[in-house]
C-alpha cells in the first residue's frame, strides 16, 4: 500500500524516453538535475552541508569530530568513521516508520562502505595516541525530502560536509612514566580540515530500465528501474566501491559499459561539485565576516 | 557558573525578559503539503505537515473528523556531543513519544478537524539542533507548517518557556539555563487571541509564590512570538497573492 | 475585538478574487475576525465564534453575496461538482475504484459511472465486475468529472464521456491546485502538437495530441494502456511544455492555456532541460507575467 504507484502507460513512456535519450524533463541520459549546495548549516557540528537536487531530494549531513578511546582489538593507530543515515518519514509516503528501517540500514552500510578503507579520508592521521585515543568522525545524514537519486545526493552532501569540517588541534605530551596524554585545543583558528577529504568519492547511480540506462533518476524514473548500479568514484577516477541493487538483472556487456560511463560522468561532476563548494565556502566566509550567522535556510529556494 | 550577571545579563547576553533571536520561514519543503523552519536562538526545528489526506490504515480513521498524528525526531547531530547521541537518549524513546503526544494534545483543540472527516493530518517534527526549549520551538514550527498547509485552525498556537534564575524571572531559557539544577522552568503554549492555555509543562520545583510571575512572563513571550509568526505568515501570504495576481 | 475587515467593503459587489486589484485584496490569518454574522454567512476557511465570522486559515478573503470564504493558497484540493480532475487509481474495490485526486480522501469512481468499451450503452453485468482491472488498475491515471459528493464529503467521479477516461502518451505534472482556475475548458490542444489537460486538482496531464475523431473512431481503445508511436520531436515538445509548467509553478504563475503558450514562446531560446533551473525559470516567469498584464 505504501509503495508509490505508476501507470503502465507512464512506465512505457519513460522507458521509451530512456531509449531515445529524451527524458520527461528534457534531460539526456547522463544529465544531472540542477542542485543546490549549502554548507555550515548546523552550528553544533564540526561540519555540515545540505544538498537539494532538482527541488526534490534534500539531504542534510552533519559531521562531528569527537575523541574516543581505542578499545583492545581495534586498529591501534587509526581513527574511525562512523556513518548513520536516516530517511525522514516526512520525506515521502513510502518512508513510513518500520518500512524505512531496511532502507536506513542499506544507506548507512552504503555510506560506510563508500567512506572507509578506500574512501579517501586518511584514518591514520586521525590517530592521537596509539592504543589509547583517536578521532572518530560521526557522519550523520538525514533524507528530508525525496524525488529520486538519494545515493548520489547523499555523497555530494557528505563530500561537502567533510570539506566543511574542522578537527580541533590536539597536543600530545609525553609523561615521565612513558605514558602520553593529550589536550584538545579549543581554538577554531588552530583546527584543521579532514585529512584526505578531497579523495572522498562521489557516487554515480545508473538506472537500468531494460533497454537503456540513465543517471540521476527522478522518483518516477526509479519506479521504472529494473536494476540500479551505484558506483563510487574519486577524483582520480578510481572506483572505490560498487553495488548493484533492486530486483532486475543487467547483461554483462552492458554492465561494463555502464561502469565505464559512470566513471566518465563522475569525472565531469566532481570538478563542478568542488567548484560549487569553493563558491559556497567563500560566500559563507563573507557572511561570517559580515556578521551574519549562517543558518539552515541559507540558500533555500522559494 | 553564573547564569545572571550582576548587571542583569544572561549567559548569552540577553536581558531577563528577552527572547532569543527568532528566524522562521514557511514553505521550505517540496513534497509536504505544508512545511516550516523555525529557529529560536540555536535551537532549530524543521516541521512538515501532510494532509488532510487519505489515512494509511482504515483502523486509524474516524468517521466524523481528521485524525492527527505527530512524529518527533531528534537528529543525531542535534546535540553538542554526538557520542551521547542526544540527551534524549538517556530517557530512550519514551521521552520522544511523550513529547510527540503532548504536542498532539496541544494541537487537537485548535485544529478544526471536524471539517475533514475520515482523513489524517500528519505532523513531522525534526529537531535539527538542540539548544534548549525544544518543545516550544517544535510547537511554533508546527503551527507555521499547519498554516502553510492551509489546515483550518481556530487560532495560532504559540509556545514559550519561562523560569527563575535566583530571584529573577527569565524568559525563553537556553540549554545551559534549563539544564542548571537550580533553575525551575515551565513551557506554556497558548492560543494568543483567547489566551487559553493549551499546554503547560514543568519538570522542576518552583516556589508557588513565583508561579504567577513565571506564567505572566511566559504568556508575554507567547504574545511576542505570535506577532513574529503572524508577520511571517502575512508576508508569505501577501507575497504569494502578489505573484498570483501578477 | 478587531474592527470587522469587510465593513468598508459592503456594497462592493466584486469579490477579492484573483482578478481583483491586489491593493484591495484582504489577507487574513487564523483567528482573525472578519465580520459579523448579522449580515454574512460563513463559508470555507472560516468559523463562527460569538456572532463573528473568523478566519481559520491564512489566505485571501472572498465574498460571494453574503457568503464569506477564505481561500488558503497552498491547501489541498476540495472538489466542486462539475470540476475536471486528473487522478490516479489507488485501489480496485467492490464495484468501484478509489482515486487519488490530491484531496483529503480518495475519490470514488463507481463501475456504473464509466463508459463500457465499445461505446454501447448497456447494463453493467457481473462479468464486468470480474474484469474491472481491464478497465482501470492500480496506478492508472484517469481524467474524470466530479459528479457528486457523498455525505461524508468524499468525491464521486464519472467518466461517462469520450473526453474522459484513461490517460496515456504522456507525462504527469503535479502543481498546487490554487494555480489552476476553473474555466470553460480544461482540455487544450496547443499549436505545438501537445495536448494539456488542466485538472482543477492540480494534476496536469501533458501528452501527444490525439484528435477527437480518432478516439471516436476507435472506441475499443479507450481502456488501452499502450502508448501510440511518439516521435522524438513529439517527445521533446511534451518535455518542453511540461518543463514550462514546472517553471511557471515555481514562481507561482497561474497555469492556463495563455500562460503556457507565452511560456512556451519564451522557452524556445533555451534548451529544454535548462528551463527548470532557477535562473531561467525566473526569466520565463517574468516574461510571461509581463505579457499577461498587457
Amino acid at each position: 500500500m505504501a509503495s508509490a504507484l505508476i501507470s503502465t502507460a507512464e512506465q512505457a513512456y519513460i522507458r521509451q524516453g530512456v531509449v531515445e535519450g529524451i527524458r520527461g524533463d528534457g534531460r539526456g541520459r547522463a544529465d544531472y538535475r540542477d542542485y543546490l549546495l549549502s554548507v555550515n548549516v548546523i552550528s553544533h557540528s564540526s561540519g555540515s552541508a545540505r544538498c537539494r537536487v532538482g527541488f526534490g531530494t534534500d539531504v542534510l549531513v552533519g559531521v562531528k569530530a569527537e575523541v574516543a578511546m581505542i578499545e583492545p582489538g581495534e586498529a591501534p593507530n587509526r581513527g574511525r568513521v562512523q556513518c548513520h543515515v536516516e530517511c525522514s518519514p516526512s520525506a515521502a509516503r513510502q518512508f513510513q516508520a518500520r518500512l524505512t528501517d531496511e532502507l536506513n540500514n542499506d544507506l548507512t552500510q552504503f555510506l560506510t562502505r563508500a567512506l572507509n578503507d578506500f574512501g579517501g579520508i586518511d584514518l591514520d592521521k586521525l590517530a592521537i595516541i596509539p592504543n589509547q585515543a583517536c578521532w572518530v568522525l560521526y557522519i550523520d545524514a538525514m533524507i528530508l525530502d525525496f524525488d529520486g537519486n538519494v545515493h548520489d545526493t547523499l555523497l555530494i552532501a557528505t563530500r561537502a560536509a567533510l570539506a566543511n569540517t574542522r578537527i580541533p588541534k590536539v597536543e600530545v605530551q609525553a609523561l615521565e612514566d612513558g605514558q602520553q596524554e593529550y589536550d584538545v585545543i579549543d581554538d577554531p583558528e588552530a583546527a584543521t580540515p579532514v585529512p584526505g577529504w578531497e579523495d572522498a568519492p562521489l557516487c554515480v547511480t545508473l538506472n537500468w530500465t531494460g533497454d537503456g540506462y540513465v543517471a540521476d533518476a527522478t522518483h518516477q524514473e526509479e519506479l521504472c528501474t529494473d536494476a540500479k548500479l551505484m558506483v563510487c568514484v574519486n577524483r582520480h577516477g578510481d572506483i572505490c566501491s560498487m553495488q548493484k541493487s533492486t530486483l532486475g538483472t543487467i547483461p554483462q556487456a552492458t554492465f561494463l559499459e555502464m561502469l565505464e560511463n559512470a566513471t566518465k560522468i563522475a569525472a565531469q561532476i566532481i570538478p563542478t561539485v568542488d567548484q560549487r563548494l569553493k563558491e559556497e565556502h567563500e560566500r559563507t566566509a563573507q557572511q561570517v565576516s559580515g556578521g551574519h550567522k549562517s543558518t539552515f535556510m541559507t540558500n533555500t529556494f522559494l | 557558573m553564573e547564569l545572571l550577571s550582576p548587571e542583569g545579563l544572561r549567559i548569552d547576553g540577553r536581558r531577563a525578559n528577552e527572547l532569543r533571536r527568532i528566524t522562521c520561514k514557511p514553505s521550505v519543503l517540496k513534497n509536504a503539503d505544508g512545511s516550516a523552519y523555525f529557529e529560536q536562538g540555536n535551537t532549530k526545528v524543521l516541521a512538515a505537515v501532510y494532509g488532510p489526506r487519505q489515512p494509511q490504515l482504515k483502523s486509524q480513521t474516524a468517521h466524523d473528523r481528521a485524525v492527527i498524528r505527530v512524529e518527533f525526531n531528534v537528529a543525531p547531530f542535534s546535540s553538542s556531543e554526538r557520542k551521547k547521541r542526544s540527551r534524549f537518549e538517556k530517557y530512550g524513546n519514551l521521552r520522544i513519544l511523550e513529547i510527540a503526544t503532548s504536542i498532539k494534545q496541544t494541537f487537537e483543540p485548535v485544529i478544526i478537524s471536524t471539517v475533514y472527516p475520515r482523513s489524517e493530518i500528519a505532523i513531522y517534527l525534526h529537531l535539527l539542533q538542540d539548544d534548549g526549549g525544544n518543545i516550544q520551538t517544535c510547537i511554533n514550527a508546527a503551527t507555521l507548517a499547519l498554516i502553510d498547509a492551509g489546515i483550518a485552525m481556530t487560532d495560532y498556537v504559540c509556545a514559550c518557556s519561562a523560569g527563575y534564575i535566583d530571584e529573577t524571572p527569565v524568559l525563553d531559557l537556553n540549554h545551559i539555563e534549563e539544564s542548571s539544577y537550580e533553575t525551575p522552568d515551565l513551557t506554556m503554549a497558548v492560543m494568543p487571541r483567547s489566551e487559553k492555555i493549551l499546554l503547560l509543562q514543568m519538570e522542576s520545583r518552583l516556589q508557588i509564590g513565583r508561579l504567577e510571575d513565571t506564567l505572566a512572563l511566559a504568556k508575554a513571550g507567547c504574545g511576542q512570538i505570535h506577532e513574529l509568526m503572524d508577520k511571517a505568515v502575512r508576508d508569505n501570504t501577501l507575497d504569494l497573492v502578489h505573484k498570483y495576481t501578477n | 475585538m478587531a474592527e470587522p475587515l469587510l465593513a468598508t467593503r459592503r456594497g462592493d459587489s466584486s469579490s477579492a478574487g484573483h482578478d481583483a486589484d491586489p491593493a484591495k485584496t484582504v489577507v487574513t490569518t487564523p483567528g482573525e475576525p472578519i465580520t459579523t454574522t448579522a449580515s454574512f454567512m460563513r463559508g470555507h476557511g472560516t468559523f463562527v465564534e460569538d456572532e463573528t465570522v473568523v478566519s481559520a486559515v491564512a489566505g485571501v478573503v472572498e465574498r460571494i453575496n453574503k457568503l464569506i470564504t477564505v481561500k488558503a493558497l497552498k491547501a489541498r484540493y476540495s472538489g466542486e461538482i462539475g470540476d475536471v480532475v486528473v487522478g490516479r487509481i489507488t485501489e480496485v474495490a467492490q464495484k468501484r475504484w478509489k482515486v487519488d485526486v490530491n484531496s483529503r480522501q480518495d475519490a470514488v469512481l463507481m463501475l456504473s459511472a464509466i463508459n463500457l468499451p465499445g461505446g454501447i450503452q448497456r447494463r453493467k453485468s457481473e462479468s464486468d465486475e470480474l474484469r474491472m482491472r481491464t478497465f482501470f488498475t492500480e496506478g492508472d491515471l484517469v481524467v474524470a468529472e466530479i459528479q457528486s459528493h457523498y455525505s461524508d464529503g468524499a468525491i464521486a467521479l464519472h467518466t461517462r464521456s469520450l473526453k474522459y477516461g484513461k490517460l496515456r502518451n504522456g507525462t504527469l505534472v503535479k502543481i498546487p491546485p490554487a494555480l489552476v482556475q476553473r474555466s470553460r475548458s480544461h482540455f487544450h490542444a496547443l499549436p505545438c502538437g501537445v495536448d494539456v489537460i488542466l485538472g482543477v486538482n492540480g494534476y496536469i496531464w501533458v501528452s501527444k495530441h490525439v484528435d477527437m475523431e480518432t478516439i471516436e473512431a476507435n472506441p475499443e481503445e479507450i481502456y488501452s494502456s499502450k502508448n501510440d508511436r511518439i516521435s522524438p520531436d513529439e517527445r521533446q515538445m511534451i518535455a518542453r511544455v511540461a518543463n514550462c509548467i514546472v517553471a511557471l509553478t515555481r514562481h507561482f504563475v497561474h497555469i492556463h492555456e495563455t500562460s503556457i503558450l507565452y511560456a512556451y514562446e519564451a522557452s524556445l531560446q533555451h534548451p529544454i532541460k535548462d528551463l527548470v533551473t532557477s535562473d531561467i525559470s525566473s526569466d520565463i516567469a517574468l516574461e510571461v507575467r509581463d505579457k499577461l498584464q498587457v
